[in-house]
């Protein structure tokens, strides 16, 4: 367990100095919004060799996720637990998304499954997974015939 | 260059729960990405802010293929009443998660 810092003097000078330029930009969309009455959101992201996807979870704990990985597409479930013995007259705020998931992402191209790794930090699960060999574009060395490609010219006299 | 990056994010409004008994009030924010140290929590007179930093370990050179969120910080602010008493305020964070409370 971790403790975030805590400031009793804040100060709306320093804060505004700081972060000015960011707050008249400040999209406040909430988050509940963004989702769509997806969850959890996926961005699927791609270098030349590999798949990146960025799964926002959390509050999910690990023990259920369960993640599988094919040659097309990747399946993540799990859930996130409802506040356990609340009085309905308590809640003064209910956004945040409860319950079982199941979710599918299909990749572009095919993968190598044998090369999945998945780490999960701060309620986000980063799955990395190698594009398959025939997917990944090749770099084609060029042969040139003759005398590297140049012919002189005699000149006529 | 990176730090550029990082100042041109949208902010967005974290979701939240709020239970509030006789006893206090427990507030719980999704701030999936911020780490404990990237979160900073202002309370002065009645107001509580929560302000949130994200970070991801993502190679310099990936490109989106599909978005379904947009990466950005998490900001929201709300107004107690005057019987909390926020020198006695408990924050943790864990997994994504911020547990707030705030005994009257």
């Amino acid at each position: 367990m971790k403790v975030p810092s805590v400031r009793r003097h804040w100060d709306p000078v320093e804060f505004l100095n700081q972060h000015l330029n960011r707050l008249f930009e400040m999209e406040l969309e909430s988050h509940a919004l963004r989702q769509g009455g997806r969850f959890p959101l996926v961005n699927l992201l791609q270098t030349a060799t590999e798949y990146i996807a960025t799964v926002e979870i959390p509050g999910v704990p690990l023990d259920s996720l369960k993640l599988e990985v094919s040659e097309e597409s990747l399946r993540l479930s799990g859930w996130r637990d409802e506040h356990q013995d609340v009085d309905e007259d308590h809640i003064r705020r209910q956004e945040r998304w409860m319950g079982h998931w199941d979710r599918e992402v299909v990749f572009p191209n095919r993968v190598d499954p044998e090369s999945v790794t998945a780490e999960l930090a701060d309620g986000v699960l980063i799955i990395r997974v190698g594009k398959a060999k025939i997917a990944q574009p090749r770099e084609v060395q060029i042969l040139v015939r003759g005398r590297g490609g140049r012919t002189d010219v005699p000149a006529k006299s | 260059m990176y730090q550029q990056k990082v100042e041109e994010r949208p902010v967005f409004m974290p979701a939240v729960d709020i239970h509030e008994t006789e006893e206090g009030l427990t507030l719980w924010a999704d701030l999936p990405g911020v780490r404990p140290e990237s979160l900073e929590i202002f309370v002065e007179n009645n107001v509580l802010q929560i302000y949130g930093r994200t970070r991801l370990p993502i190679p310099e050179d990936a490109e989106p293929v599909q978005e379904e969120y947009r990466s950005g910080d998490y900001y929201r602010c709300f107004i107690l009443s005057d019987d909390y008493d926020t020198s006695r305020l408990q924050a943790r964070m864990e997994s994504g998660v911020l547990r707030l409370h705030l005994p009257r």
